[in-house]
């Protein structure tokens, strides 16, 4: 009798756990999002001249390939996006000058941005009045990387759309001079989201 | 010569009943590490609301079913093997958070964006100026979490009871998350000793636990002052409760944050609260199965099975 009541009070335990569909793990649909960035890097080593212009081409495939892998999950990818930027001086020697201008890919304004000061160290970002991001060249850059996206879903993944022809411009006051040029690295990354859709094994009770 | 089968029913009970607890515990973790890697979207400030029920609900299981009986026996040592399973429930207000988007983002936005538990579906804001979308993480859509917890309880002498809890679980060589481990350390003491002809039972209990997941990614302690009352008529005892608990939470992981990883780390301010139980428990010679709810920061239920005098 004393072995039934307890049969039964063990029964009544596990039930709860349980929740009686007999299944204590659920397989769900989980909207997750990883985070990455495209980085492109400016030197001005040397240079003499008030305003510096230089064109780069970006390969971000391998920057873009690994921010679609930051997890181990499978999972189906819904997006890939530019949501914002950010820069940081990596190397100021010499004077310290207030740097005004602008970033463009393949002919699309991205970045616009006045910084007053460059020491080594300094940091913004698109949240800040010294970085702005510009639409024209976010909708182009977004609208390549969705494309990408999309040939990475069927399997054939055609890196050489994330190729960007990126031409940055600035003017540095006070001016550099032969006798005082820039040494002068800087880095301006955009920093992507990739949302995907994983199924995750979560428990159920 | 015939052999007599010894059978209890009670041994394949308490290993189911700490089975139960530990796979859900462990499907738990393992889903507690997949989402790290949402994770890295957030800064500290996102992360801290992101993570905020599953630092709570860590809190009330482990301040949950460390006893199934105010009494301490007291003149003769006892040994008792326990398996104690915890479900912690979540309320609405552990589905969201006020989400803020991060620094790189053009403007400030805010969202009710889903927590750890919430839902699974993500939430987006739009950058006026830019027309820039942040989007915020899904959660895990949970109703409840679990906590499983074998203890032991060493007592007899001077009315006093050790209690020590200890479970390891290692997740798997292919989980980036690492393993998981419990350990805790307590004793009671009888109040009632002192008493005269005391009509009930009445504990003192001091423990002290930390939960660790992965190498660093959770660390989580608490240390629990309580006291218990409670009355025995036959075999049934119901009992009441009050601690105080004290709880440290920290958690680490590599974020995204502007245009390099950063190691976050995320550690909460010491939270103390008082936590309430009531229970009951049936004591059956040397098994016991006791039921029994805890009032905290999340309403938790826990159950036990024991052996032991």
């Amino acid at each position: 009798m004393r072995r039934k009541s307890f049969s039964i009070l063990l029964v009544l335990c596990a039930s709860i756990v349980l929740k009686g569909d007999g299944c204590l793990v659920k397989q769900k649909d989980v909207s997750m999002v990883l985070a990455g960035k495209i980085p492109a890097q400016w030197d001005s080593q040397g240079y003499t001249q008030a305003t510096f212009v230089k064109t780069d081409v970006v390969s971000a495939g391998t920057d873009v390939l690994n921010a679609l892998n930051a997890d181990n999950l499978a999972g189906v990818y819904k997006s890939i996006k530019v949501v914002g930027a950010v820069y940081e001086v990596l190397k100021s020697t010499g004077h310290d000058a207030r740097r005004a201008g602008t970033v463009t890919v393949n002919g699309n304004l991205l970045l616009t941005f006045d910084v007053p000061h460059n020491t080594q160290g300094i940091k913004g970002n698109a949240g800040d009045p010294t970085l702005t991001l510009g639409t024209p060249g976010l909708n182009f850059i977004n609208g390549r990387l969705q494309q990408f996206l999309d040939s990475y879903n069927v399997g054939a993944p055609n890196t050489a759309l994330l190729d960007f022809t990126y031409t940055a411009n600035w003017t540095s006051t006070p001016a550099p001079s032969a006798s005082d040029p820039d040494a002068f690295t800087w880095t301006t990354d955009l920093v992507i989201q990739v949302e995907k859709t994983a199924k995750v094994d979560v428990p159920n009770i | 010569m015939r052999r007599r089968r010894i059978t209890c029913p009670a041994l394949p009970a308490l290993g189911m009943t700490l089975a139960l607890g530990m796979v859900t515990l462990l499907w738990t973790a393992t889903a507690f590490a997949q989402v790290e890697g949402s994770l890295s979207v957030y800064g500290a400030a996102n992360g801290r609301g992101y993570l905020q029920p599953l630092k709570e609900a860590l809190g009330s299981g482990l301040a949950a079913g460390l006893y199934n009986t105010a009494r301490v026996e007291s003149g003769h040592f006892r040994v008792r093997l326990e398996a104690n399973a915890m479900l912690m429930s979540f309320g609405s207000s552990d589905r969201t958070f006020n989400a803020h988007t991060e620094s790189y983002f053009p403007s400030d936005q805010t969202a009710q964006a889903p927590t750890v538990v919430g839902s699974t579906q993500s939430t987006s804001v739009t950058d006026p100026g830019t027309g820039a979308v942040f989007t915020f993480p899904g959660g895990l859509d949970l109703s409840r979490l679990a906590l499983a917890a074998p203890q032991v309880v060493i007592g007899g002498v001077k009315g006093t009871e050790l209690m020590v809890r200890y479970l390891t679980v290692q997740l798997g060589k292919n989980s980036d998350i690492g393993d998981l481990s419990l350990f805790g350390i307590g004793a009671r003491h009888s109040l009632s000793q002192y008493m005269h002809s005391p009509k009930i039972d009445v504990a003192a209990l001091v423990f002290y636990q930390s939960l660790n997941l992965g190498t660093d990614f959770i660390d989580s302690s608490l240390l629990s002052f309580g006291v218990q009352a409670g009355r025995r008529f036959r075999v049934l005892e119901p009992y009441v409760g009050v601690a105080l608990n004290s709880q440290s939470f920290e958690m680490r992981y590599d974020a995204q944050q502007g245009g390099s990883s950063t190691r976050q780390d995320i550690k909460y301010d010491t939270d103390t609260s008082l936590g309430a139980t009531v229970g009951a428990a049936l004591h059956l010679k040397v098994v016991h199965l006791n039921g029994q709810f805890e009032f905290a920061h999340q309403t938790t239920f826990a159950f036990g099975l024991s052996l032991g005098m």
